[in-house]
């Protein structure tokens, strides 16, 4: 059982993410924006995986994780980037930065997957 | 007396000196530089001492010597009076360079010459004189003067052959007429008195060999400044010629007076002496004619740049003007002007690039996000289903799904109707309706249910009707899409003002909501497709950015105007929508009615 923070500005897509990691038995919090993100990442104690939506106004995906790679609490915490966007365009962040890409639209047992492999791998 | 005579032909020599020596000063400060034109600077100075000296000398011999007059008739007399008097006004003509004198000087020069030859050779035949040569002489000079000021004075209005004749002959005829009529007049005054013929009643010989000489001293000082005036000419030309810019002057009736050799090579011609407008009747479609008639007339120097569709090139010009009408420089600007279109085409394509890769990245987020809440859903609940468990609120699962697929049917409604607004193919259905009515309509959702505790101020509802022709349905739509704009953009309790009213034949609305405001720079730009202002604050409001960029073009096919204005970030922003009142104005054409 891990701890997972799920910074998303779509309700819909939050909701269903966090009911599904629920259901895995996973626990979770959800950040409604970047800076919002921010600010759950740097008061309790680091997740244990970030789901981090790539396009978002103002505070952007792109920004939360460069931020949080240059904080040495959370520079080890693994990420996922959840996009609409292609891998390779210009707004993608330093592949370095972070451990998948979840490409919406997606199903729930491509995310479990996807989550499970990145909490093994970092275990 | 005949010291009298005698003054007054000395008088009049003076006098023809003077005014040659003024012809000749005109023609040295023009720019008309050629040797066409110090040989009119010649001719100016015998016109003028001839003209003169003949008035002057028969004025004063008809008020001092009647008695020399009594012998002949006195419509004689009147005729060589008239001659001189028109003598003179060509004289003064050729001085003031004046159109209107100049045409009378031609109709009246040839007159002059035909009334003076006949009536000395009449007179000397009825008084046994004939057969003097000298007189013969005479006759023959003022004819040929005559002939060759008349040629001199009338060609150049046209441009012909003629006039390239009678340029060169002018020249040659006038002066053989003043030579022989003053070698005549030495050479009678040389054989004395006692010669057969020589009238005994005149002034003394030797008064005439002075006037004679004087005379032709007048001439030879006329050929010596028009030698020099020419010179001057063309020293003042050769630097024209060699000005790597195109030059050329115009006198006030627009004939070129000079021309450098650049100007021949863009107009595929020499123009010299020729009127532009009669060369090039296009010209006068262009901002040229405009300009020029305007330096011609205020006096002002212009700078501009046209386009010269027959050359195909861009010219830059300036043009000054002159005391003789306007001086002109231009410069070829055609290789930089291609220069400068290559670049704005290239930059309207990179701006098109742009705004197709930001609706690619738009709609990549855009139409997935939906796309995924579903696909999320549907397969969480598969999952459930599939390993028995509980499937959960599935009612809020569903209502979830429900307003996803609703979002995305948005979006692709906007993106149907941009691409339809693009290929001018929307149709819209024009009739005369009440504007007051729309806005009641599009407001009337908002006033049902509590808007994020927004709260809307409606001024100008109850004024009566606003009767504009348009699509009902398309206008609600942008009453609604501004509405919902101030809602998104404002924070919750904000206030949403909506104002009505009449503004001479248009009618306005206005929506001012207290919200995020609108830079400076993007004010324009956020009716531009999928475009979003870039300072918003707090959850994304999502879209394409079509919104404002379909109501504006709908206001445009009405004929009316849409724009918006912000006092800067976070100080909220005020929409004005204009529409022609029904009964003021014709709709715009039928485009939208296809």
């Amino acid at each position: 059982m891990s701890h997972i923070l799920i910074i998303e500005d779509e309700p819909t897509i939050a909701t269903f993410i966090q009911e599904a990691l629920g259901d895995e038995g996973h626990t979770t919090e959800v950040a409604s924006c970047g800076a919002d993100g921010l600010l759950h990442l740097q008061a309790g104690p680091p997740p244990d995986l970030v789901l981090l939506d790539l396009f978002m106004p103002m505070l952007d995906g792109r920004t939360v994780l460069e931020q949080m790679r240059a904080d040495p609490r959370l520079v080890s915490v693994p990420v996922i980037l959840m996009t609409g966007a292609v891998p390779g365009s210009q707004e993608f962040p330093n592949p370095a930065h972070y451990q998948a890409t979840l490409t919406k639209p997606f199903s729930i047992d491509e995310l479990i997957a996807l989550v499970d492999d990145c909490l093994e791998a970092c275990r | 007396m005949t010291v009298v005579t005698g003054l007054a032909y000395l008088t009049a020599t003076a006098i023809g000196l003077l005014a040659s020596h003024l012809a000749l000063d005109m023609g040295h400060w023009s720019l008309e530089g050629q040797r066409r034109q110090a040989q009119r600077a010649w001719l100016f100075a015998a016109g003028a001492t001839m003209g003169a000296g003949f008035l002057a000398a028969h004025l004063i011999l008809l008020l001092y010597e009647p008695a020399e007059v009594h012998r002949f008739r006195v419509w004689e007399e009147m005729t060589i009076l008239l001659g001189g008097a028109a003598g003179a006004w060509l004289a003064l003509d050729l001085l003031l360079r004046s159109p209107a004198l100049a045409r009378w000087a031609r109709i009246l020069g040839p007159l002059w010459g035909a009334g003076v030859g006949l009536v000395h050779f009449v007179r000397h035949a009825a008084h046994g004189h004939l057969p003097d040569s000298v007189w013969v002489g005479a006759i023959v000079a003022v004819i040929c003067w005559v002939g060759g000021a008349r040629m001199a004075a009338a060609p150049d209005s046209k441009a012909t052959d003629h006039s390239r004749h009678a340029t060169v002959l002018s020249p040659l005829l006038v002066a053989a007429g003043v030579v022989v009529l003053h070698l005549s007049a030495v050479g009678l005054a040389l054989a004395g008195p006692d010669t057969p013929g020589f009238p005994t009643t005149w002034p003394h010989y030797r008064l005439r060999v002075l006037i004679g000489l004087a005379m032709l001293l007048t001439t030879a000082a006329a050929v010596v400044s028009a030698h020099v005036a020419q010179r001057a000419h063309r020293r003042m030309t050769a630097v024209y010629d060699m000005m790597p810019v195109c030059f050329f002057t115009m006198d006030h009736t627009w004939r070129i007076t000079y021309a450098n050799p650049h100007v021949a090579v863009l107009a595929g011609k020499d123009l010299l002496g020729h009127y532009p407008w009669e060369e090039f009747p296009f010209l006068t479609d262009t901002p040229l004619y405009d300009n020029y008639r305007i330096v011609m007339q205020q006096r002002v120097p212009m700078r501009f740049q046209a386009f010269l569709p027959i050359f195909d090139r861009w010219v830059d010009v300036h043009a000054y003007p002159t005391d003789q009408g306007i001086a002109v420089f231009y410069t070829d600007i055609t290789e930089s002007k291609q220069a400068e279109e290559a670049l704005r085409q290239s930059a309207v394509t990179a701006e098109r690039e742009r705004l197709r890769d930001r609706f690619v990245q738009l709609a990549a987020h855009e139409l997935r996000n939906p796309l995924a809440g579903v696909k999320g859903i549907l397969s969480l609940l598969r999952r459930r289903l599939a390993k028995g468990r509980e499937i959960g609120d599935l009612d809020r699962l569903t209502e979830a799904m429900e307003r996803e697929v609703d979002r995305l049917s948005v979006l692709l409604t906007d993106v149907m109707q941009a691409l339809h607004r693009q290929s001018d193919r929307l149709p819209m259905e024009l009739e005369t309706i009440d504007l007051v009515q729309v806005v009641e309509d599009a407001l009337r959702p908002y006033q049902m249910g509590d808007w994020e505790g927004h709260r809307f101020v409606v001024q100008g509802l109850g004024q009566g009707p606003l009767r504009v022709r348009g699509d009902q349905r398309r206008l609600e739509e942008v009453v609604r899409n501004l509405l919902s704009n101030a809602t998104k953009y404002s924070p919750a309790g904000g206030e949403i003002r909506l104002g009505l009213s009449t503004l001479g034949s248009v009618a306005r609305l206005t929506v001012t909501d207290q919200g995020v405001g609108i830079p400076a720079d993007q004010l324009e730009k956020i009716f531009e497709g999928f475009f979003r202002a870039t300072n918003l604050h707090g959850r994304d409001p999502g879209g394409l950015g079509l919104g404002l960029y379909i109501c504006r073009d709908t206001i445009r096919r009405h004929g009316g105007r849409l724009w918006a204005e912000s006092e800067g970030e976070g100080r909220g922003a005020t929409f004005h929508l204009e529409l022609p009142l029904s009964d003021s104005v014709e709709p715009p054409r039928e485009e939208g009615s296809l």
